[in-house]
């Protein structure tokens, strides 16, 4: 692209020792449901140019969202000036991965009167089904992104994609009585199916109006299993992959330091990044660092395959770049239906959303369990509230007692259904 | 400040019309152990329109500012609109229209420092904090400020311009004992640019002395009892009480989707020693955290008393819910990017201090916690509320006894509120708030020292 050329040319001539720049174009059609009414049209079309460059191993990066001259010209100039004035680190550079590759997969298949007729549709049938559900917002939007990179040693990468994504989030209300908040968000190829069939959507909204009948657990505190939903999984594995990222490997505080190609978590549990699935509606080709992505293993059946550093994370700790920076999760399926996992739990709950802090670095985690089931001898008993369950986040998927079959489709993960056992849970 | 440029755009508008040109600037530095791994800089700029006709909105952005641009976005925009009007049925009215004109300028009048001061001042706190406390794992500083300017000009007459800068410090310090981790932050800053808040390394080695006591005395520390107790929320924690479980749950969109606090407007939802504000500029005649004084709708931000001696008086509201609550808009309609619409958000939300003082209120506890630093803290629909505490100590007969490791404290807001037994005569206002909700935004908030029954997620 000649545009990201003169500016790896204009950083050059101003005084970079290496450079990259990346451009992202994002065109985006948004509609949104509120309070029963189809009610805002959005669109939006947005540019992203970064910069970056090093002089004499120190960094410097700069965001701007135009991309006439005399905006370029002022950026580089004021990141040249903070580059200069940075701090040497011999781990500064450009992903000298050189590659040319341009990756297409655009459909250009908006269409906003199919998403008005998939919106309405959503407002009818789920007002329909569930009298008293209510949703309190919904957004469908259409989003195609344009990605351009290039560095001073020829790496040359170009993207495009487009996908729909859909989010909602609702609650049951019956007189005076509210459940919890619940929602979930799905990214889609296309709009052949009606949104309320997606992914875990018919669980959660039942979800939402059977919590309006929530108990307090009759037993106070005990210890025992834990189901964990997709929807739910997916947020933890967050707080778990944090540990292979950048930021603890480099400060050399990650529970994983110095375990790759260790057994560190249960046998049972295998879990991959896969930016080009053909299952998943996201693609995520290549990252800002310049290096292209790569389905691979993560844990494979417990042992640590890859961390998730990018390129300077990988020249500051002396280990390998990432496959991905963590995108496009999936974790491999497991031999269990849900109903013989819930028949295994001697006493335990679903935890169908977690709402609590970042664990601490060791691990431990507690909060609340919301949207939850209480489990007794292999019956999933009543719906709860006001329970919180505290336990230690390596622990959990060091003592895995089962993976569903079953697995949620989000379009940017694939999630089963986890059992994991010795749970504090606690009520008022 | 573009108001006369945007002003020239006036004549195209046929409907209800905001016409917004607004730039966020971010700076991000960030030192962990010495190595500076940020170093970086943000601008997103550009011009949004949004158009009002039979109750739907059109909304269009573009980060390009010329006549062209605008013209076309303000034509998109109304095409938006009518788009959807012709799908739907829905006319609830005219929104207000009441102009307003106000410039607002929080810049600093000091002459603007280079990157390399900036960062020779994280340099200098982290050559503090690493030589005299060797036994640190990692210690991380994270300077990030950002600058949010907009003009906005409406069909009815707004014409106003706002720079409201926030600059804040996150300090990180992690050590290992018996070879488990631990960590303790603390956030310092808020309102105004570096230049007027970090002049001095030396202002803030008292702060990383006192993390670091803390940090060690959680190391030694116990873990708290789970289960249902009377403890005292420090000034820290209110504040995220009075924002994350009561404000959102008074939104005013929240509450027209059937929030908990939409059956109790003047009713009892607290005891009557609690007063909670959503103040929008000021307090106590200075300007709060986050000032907001006319919203991007264009309404000239008031107060919100949220509750009055312990009985719900109002909810915070936009043009729209104002109409259909039949009330007045109260200046709560914010947006975060110029390519945002505006949304119902708090901007300086408060619990109002009391009488008691902390000691007193320690004095007064036989068996429970003094919860003191959090990290977090999520809120929903029932008013059922989450905060992590990362800080605290156990109290034993009126005396603070052992400090605590992280746990969670959780409660229904509307049941723990009717537990508040005592309020500190203190005000502490927190500055580094970044509230979720479709869009990021910044808040704050505030409150005193508050005694109060909470679950305790502990071992």
């Amino acid at each position: 692209m000649e545009l990201l050329d003169k500016c790896l040319a204009l950083l050059k001539e101003k005084g970079a020792d290496e450079g990259e720049v990346s451009l992202t174009h994002v065109q985006n059609e948004e509609m949104e449901l509120k309070n029963g009414n189809i009610d805002l049209l959005r669109s939006r079309d947005e540019y992203y140019l970064n910069l970056n460059a090093i002089i004499e191993k120190k960094r410097a990066s700069i965001q701007i969202n135009k991309i006439d001259e005399e905006a370029i010209a002022e950026a580089v100039s004021e990141l040249i000036h903070n580059a200069e004035n940075s701090q040497i680190d011999e781990a500064n550079g450009v992903s000298d991965q050189v590659q040319e590759r341009d990756f297409n997969n655009c459909k250009d298949n908006y269409d906003p009167e199919l998403m008005y007729k998939r919106l309405e549709n959503f407002n009818k049938e789920v007002t329909a089904a569930y009298p008293d559900l209510v949703l309190e917002g919904a957004v469908l939007e259409y989003q195609k992104r344009y990605n351009y990179y290039r560095n001073s040693k020829g790496v040359n990468l170009s993207s495009n994609h487009d996908n729909y994504f859909f989010s909602t989030s609702f609650f049951g209300r019956r007189n005076r009585e509210t459940s919890s908040m619940n929602y979930t968000g799905i990214a889609l190829e296309n709009l052949d199916e009606e949104l309320y069939e997606l992914a875990s959507l018919p669980y959660l909204l039942r979800e939402s109006v059977e919590h309006l009948d929530a108990r307090i657990i009759d037993n106070k505190k005990f210890t025992g299993d834990l189901i964990i939903t997709p929807d739910c999984l997916r947020s933890i594995l967050y707080s778990l992959l944090s540990h292979l990222g950048n930021d603890m490997l480099i400060a050399g505080t990650s529970y994983f330091k110095d375990s790759l190609d260790k057994k560190v978590l249960d046998g049972k549990f295998t879990l991959k990044t896969e930016p080009v699935s053909d299952l998943l509606a996201i693609k995520d080709y290549y990252s800002g660092d310049g290096v292209v992505n790569r389905n691979d293993y993560i844990f494979a059946e417990g042992v640590l395959k890859n961390y998730l550093l990018d390129f300077y994370g990988s020249r500051k700790t002396g280990l390998q770049r990432g496959p991905s920076l963590g995108s496009n999760l999936v974790v491999e399926a497991g031999d269990k239906s849900i109903a013989e996992m819930v028949e295994s739990v001697e006493r335990g709950i679903i935890l169908a959303r977690f709402s609590g802090g970042q664990p601490a670095s060791n691990g431990d985690f507690s909060g609340v369990a919301k949207n939850s089931y209480y489990v007794e001898d292999g019956e999933i008993k009543y719906p709860i509230k006001e329970t919180m369950i505290s336990g230690n986040l390596f622990s959990l998927f060091q003592n895995i007692m089962g993976i569903s079959k079953d697995r949620i489709n989000f379009g940017y993960s694939l999630m089963p259904f986890l059992h994991a056992k010795e749970i504090v849970v606690s009520s008022r | 400040m573009k108001l006369d440029y945007l002003k020239s755009f006036k004549d195209l508008f046929a409907d209800y019309t905001e016409l917004r040109w607004q730039e966020n600037t971010n700076v991000f530095l960030k030192l962990l152990n010495g190595t500076l791994i940020e170093n970086g800089k943000r601008t997103v700029g550009g011009v949004s329109a949004r158009v009002y006709k039979d109750g739907f909105f059109g909304f269009a952005s573009s980060p390009l500012s010329d006549a062209d641009k605008i013209k076309e976005i303000v034509r998109k925009a109304g095409e938006n609109a009518s788009l959807l009007a012709g799908l739907g049925r829905k006319d609830i009215g005219k929104l207000a229209q009441e102009g307003h004109e106000l410039i607002k300028d929080f810049s600093t009048v000091k002459a603007r420092v280079s990157r390399k001061e900036m960062i020779d001042f994280l340099r200098e706190l982290d050559n503090y904090t690493r030589s005299k406390y060797s036994d640190l794992k990692a210690s991380n500083f994270v300077l990030n400020s950002l600058d949010m300017e907009k003009n906005l000009v409406t069909s009815f007459d707004t014409y106003a311009y706002t720079m409201v800068p926030r600059t804040i410090l996150v300090i990180v310090m992690t050590i290992e004992k018996d070879g488990v981790i631990y960590d303790y932050y603390d956030v310092i800053g808020g309102l105004g640019q570096y230049e007027d808040l970090f002049t001095d390394p030396e202002n803030f080695y008292g702060q990383i002395d006192t993390m670091y006591k803390r940090l060690r005395e959680k190391a030694e520390g116990i873990y708290p009892e789970a289960g249902y107790k009377e403890v005292i929320l420090d000034s820290r924690i209110s504040g995220i009480l009075a924002h994350e479980a009561i404000g959102h749950t008074t939104e005013a969109d929240f509450v027209k989707s059937g929030s908990i606090a939409r059956d109790y407007l003047n009713e009892r939802v607290a005891t009557e020693i609690v007063n909670l504000v959503d103040f929008a500029a000021e307090y106590d005649n200075k300007p709060c955290p986050v000032p907001v004084y006319i919203d991007d709708e264009g309404t000239r931000a008031e107060d919100v008393v949220i509750i009055q001696d312990g009985i719900l008086k109002n909810y915070m509201n936009n043009k729209e819910l104002a109409l259909e609550f039949n009330t007045s808009p109260t200046g709560n309609a914010r947006a975060y990017t110029f390519s945002d619409e505006p949304l119902v958000r708090m901007r300086n939300t408060a619990i109002l201090p009391g009488e008691n003082s902390l000691e007193e209120m320690i004095a007064s506890i036989e068996d429970g916690y003094y919860f003191i630093d959090t990290n977090n803290g999520q809120a929903d629909a029932t008013s059922e509320f989450m905060f992590g505490v990362t800080f605290g100590y156990e109290i034993k007969n009126g005396k603070l006894g052992r400090a605590i490791k992280d746990t969670t404290i959780s409660g229904v807001a509307f049941d723990v509120l009717k537990t508040v037994s005592m309020i500190s005569n203190e005000m502490y206002w927190s500055s580094g708030g970044m509230c979720g909700k479709k869009q990021m935004i910044p808040v704050g908030f505030g409150g005193p020292a508050i005694k109060c029954k909470v679950n305790i997620g502990g071992k």
